[in-house]
């Protein structure tokens, strides 16, 4: 390897972490002359640094303003949103070589990611959970409770980072510090880049912060690695597949707060008069957005664009304004590199819509095989195909909002993420009925990558769910003599 | 056959095969008559073709030929003449799941095609010394009154009655595969000297030599027997896999890789793919790389995205043309992952050995999970 070399390290330990054992490093070269570093764990490693962050919470995040907190994390997005961070190419650069995202998908995801985790969302984020944020600070009077209360994180939170999407691990550290948790991070070997460099960027922007983070990736699933770091969680937030899920699950001690985000599948409902002409285009700009970001591999990526139809046009209609809108989107965020596998399973669903139509089934491919790198399918076959993802959208026309539930509910306990093009009050309806299917968050199209920090996401309030409250009772209402 | 057309085409395919010959030309027209013929009489092939917009009046190359996904196999009968039909064989159904299977049916026409491409690639890939002696071939799968279904038996049955002594047999019984029975007859052949064909499912192998292993049994086999397995290991790890499985066929049965060939068949497909190492023994000269594609066959590895074929040494999916598929569509495209060489073709794997990415649930995932 060429002496000019870039290494980007996947680790972070705090500046003054004495470790147990000499560190092993290893090197996996990415692209071009990039390539990353990571550190061997061991038991002994992680379970060391799980203590020492945590010592160094107790010391630092107790005492320190929320408000120098929010300050930090907002500085931090801005660093990457005006690229600014020191590394900001070289991670970029190495997110698309690890992903296989297109670098344009990378930097817009990065952007989406810290857009909506800015001083003014955290804050509203912050009184949307838990009324006044100075509860984190202090106890505060709480009229209705005719009490005090005050709001503790957990001394220790452990993120077992999400898969492959660029930068979405930002997200555990923006909760376990809005909580005042200091953080051990385990990166995902799909996206182990963002971790360690969005720990350094804060590291910059509030050097106390350094003592309170640790980024060290191993291997998901190995046992002794992970129980070490579970004996000193306090909270444990992690992604993954079901089983992924129940293995964490089962293994956490109990006491310990477990927040797991499964795999998830969005969809959205258009009634068919929002397909009117003025609107066709615009709509369908927004569902390519949709369908495009993260090569639909993020659990917020819709599958399915259910179409109420009035007079049995408007979803081919659409699926032709859609496939337009596709290969515009494509020009200026460009679908990553497809694995062979991924390309074979396209060419399976391809051959499955065409050899369905050739048979007299009612579906039809709109996409161009010999040219689009997406899918656009309109399906009126019964029950629904699976999508197999990576820009593959299927267009399912239906009678009403009644056939979508009974369409949908063999995958109850799946959704997510919803995005409905209505007026009210059809609008109104579906959203009653789907939050009763649910979906724990409902946007309109071109809005479903970019959640905003005051969801509930997966139906639960995210920050409220870290903290222990103290409630002080028996005072009555002399607030002066505290605040 | 029905039409006199397309008997007369037969013909000329099954004198084709007869002749074992490479003819470029000859196979390109008889290519462009099969698809018409199919084109005319096959309807999901006929919509499959008009709806990529092929010309097939209008073919310039093989490669224009539109090729029908297996999973066709799976949707309906196809046929030129359905009436015709005397046989149909099962596809494994190892992609859709248990309960998505596929047909392939066969007149007596077929059968005769498919008979001749089973005797001229076993003639000369697997026995390539028939004039001087028969075998005695022990299959490990069920006797054909006990799989009528499987394509697979009805070829070893094929090369039982045409390169087999009286003492060959099936060995897998209702319950399983026959090993007492197996060993008995091996310890015979053994002790009297007598040449042995083992063949059978690859994965039957690796089953037999997992007790053979247990039980610390070795049959060192008489020179001149040999070994064919069938199938391969699903598309897992194809390649590494290989070299064990022929350094088990050594270690039990004392045959030496010179005398191991592996074969590829599919049910949709008449004609069987072969490795070229005991011909290329038999006949002393280098073996030639990878799946050999017989004078009537061709095969391609195309992009799986555009569908267009690739070069050589690039990775895609595999394509099979088979002029012996006279009554079923004859240009098959697989979703097999593999490539092509000058000398012939590599099987790497399925894709459903690999897992999505993304934290987005896929409608299978949840299907497995229900499972």
């Amino acid at each position: 390897m060429p002496k000019s070399a870039l290494q980007l390290d996947a680790f972070y330990l705090p500046e003054d972490f004495a470790p147990p054992h000499p560190l092993e490093r290893h090197e996996t070269p990415l692209s071009g002359s990039l390539s990353l570093r990571q550190l061997h764990a061991t038991p002994e490693l992680v379970a060391a640094l799980a203590r020492h962050v945590k010592q160094a919470g107790r010391e630092v995040l107790r005492a320190m303003p929320i408000q120098k907190i929010v300050q930090a994390l907002d500085m931090a997005a801005e660093e990457w949103l005006e690229r600014r961070a020191p590394d900001y190419d070289a991670v970029i650069d190495a997110m698309a070589s690890v992903t296989g995202f297109s670098r344009e998908m990378v930097c817009e995801s990065v952007r989406i990611e810290q857009h909506s985790s800015r001083a003014d969302d955290m804050w509203r984020a912050l009184a949307n959970e838990f009324g006044d944020p100075a509860v984190l600070d202090k106890f505060v009077w709480r009229p209705e409770a005719k009490g005090y209360a005050r709001a503790c994180g957990p001394d220790l939170t452990l993120a077992l980072s999400p898969g492959n999407i660029p930068a979405l691990s930002h997200l555990p550290f923006m909760r376990a510090l809005l909580v005042k948790s200091p953080i051990l991070c385990k990166p995902s070997a799909s996206e182990p880049v963002y971790a360690a460099a969005y720990a350094r960027s804060l590291a910059r922007c509030l050097p106390e912060l350094a003592r309170c983070m640790a980024v060290i990736y191993w291997h998901g699933g190995d046992e002794a690695l992970e129980n070490a770091a579970f004996q000193e969680a306090g909270a444990v937030i992690a992604f993954g597949s079901a089983e992924t899920c129940a293995s964490i699950s089962s293994r956490v001690p109990p006491g310990a707060r477990l927040i797991l985000h499964g795999h998830k599948l969005g969809f959205v409902v258009v009634d068919a008069a929002a397909v009117h002409a003025a609107n066709r285009d615009d709509l369908a700009a927004r569902l390519a957005y949709d369908a495009a970001m993260f090569d639909q591999q993020a659990c917020l990526s819709p599958h399915w664009i259910f179409v109420i139809e009035k007079n049995g046009e408007e979803a081919a209609q659409l699926a032709a304004a859609l496939t337009t809108a596709l290969r515009a989107i494509e020009t200026v965020l460009p679908r990553g590199a497809a694995t062979i596998a991924e390309s074979v399973r396209y060419c399976q669903a391809a051959d499955d819509a065409e050899l369905a139509a050739a048979m007299g089934e009612p579906t039809r491919l709109f996409s161009s095989r010999d040219g689009d790198r997406f899918l656009v399918l309109l399906d009126r076959r019964r029950p629904l195909r699976s999508s197999c993802l990576g820009r593959a959208i299927t267009i399912v026309p239906v009678s009403g909002i009644e056939e979508i539930e009974t369409l949908l509910s063999p995958f109850r306990g799946h959704f997510q993420n919803v995005a409905i093009e209505a007026a009210p009050p059809e609008s109104m309806d579906i959203a009653e009925r789907l939050a009763w299917l649910g979906a724990t968050r409902v946007c309109r199209p071109g809005r479903m990558a970019c959640p905003s920090m005051m969801w509930h996401h997966d139906g639960l309030p995210c920050l409220e769910t870290m903290v222990r409250y103290c409630d002080w009772e028996g005072q009555d209402g002399a607030a002066s003599q505290i605040s | 056959m029905t039409h006199d057309w397309g008997e007369a085409l037969f013909a000329e395919i099954a004198a084709f095969l007869a002749e074992g010959r490479s003819d470029e030309d000859r196979f390109t027209e008889l290519a462009f008559a099969l698809a018409r013929l199919q084109y005319a009489h096959v309807p999901l092939y006929r919509g499959w073709c008009d709806a990529r917009g092929a010309r097939l009046d209008r073919l310039n190359a093989v490669d224009e030929i539109p090729a029908l996904p297996t999973e066709a196999f799976k949707r309906a009968e196809l046929h030129i003449a359905p009436d015709a039909v005397v046989r149909r064989f099962h596809t494994s159904g190892t992609t859709g799941g248990a309960g998505h299977k596929g047909v392939s049916c066969f007149s007596r026409a077929d059968l005769a095609l498919m008979d001749a491409a089973i005797d001229v690639n076993a003639t000369r890939y697997l026995f390539p010394d028939h004039a001087q002696r028969r075998t005695a071939i022990f299959v490990l799968a069920p006797a054909p009154a006990m799989a009528p279904y499987m394509i697979m038996v009805y070829g070893m049955e094929r090369l039982v009655r045409r390169y087999g002594t009286v003492d060959s047999d099936f060995f897998l019984g209702p319950s399983g595969l026959e090993t007492d029975r197996l060993e008995r007859a091996l310890d015979a052949a053994c002790v009297a000297g007598t040449p042995v064909t083992m063949i059978g499912a690859t994965l039957g192998f690796v089953r037999l030599f997992d007790d053979f292993q247990a039980r610390g049994k070795r049959f060192p086999l008489p020179s001149a027997s040999r070994v064919m397995d069938a199938g391969g290991f699903k598309g897992k790890r194809e390649e590494t896999r290989r070299e064990a499985m022929l350094d088990s066929f050594r270690h039990f049965l004392d045959a030496p890789p010179e005398r191991c060939v592996n074969l590829l068949g599919m049910t949709e497909l008449a004609s069987q793919f072969y490795d070229d190492n005991v011909a290329a023994h038999a006949e002393s000269r280098p073996c030639r790389e990878g799946k050999q594609n017989a004078p009537w066959t061709r095969t391609r590895a195309v992009d799986p995205q555009t569908l267009r074929v690739l070069p050589h040494g690039s990775i895609g999916i595999l394509r099979h043309l088979d002029l012996a598929n006279g009554g079923r569509p004859f240009a098959v495209q697989t979703d097999d992952i593999g490539f092509t060489t000058p000398e012939g073709f590599y099987l790497l794997g399925r894709p459903d050995a690999v897992e999505a990415r993304g934290c987005s649930v896929t409608v299978d995932e949840l299907a497995q999970q229900r499972r």
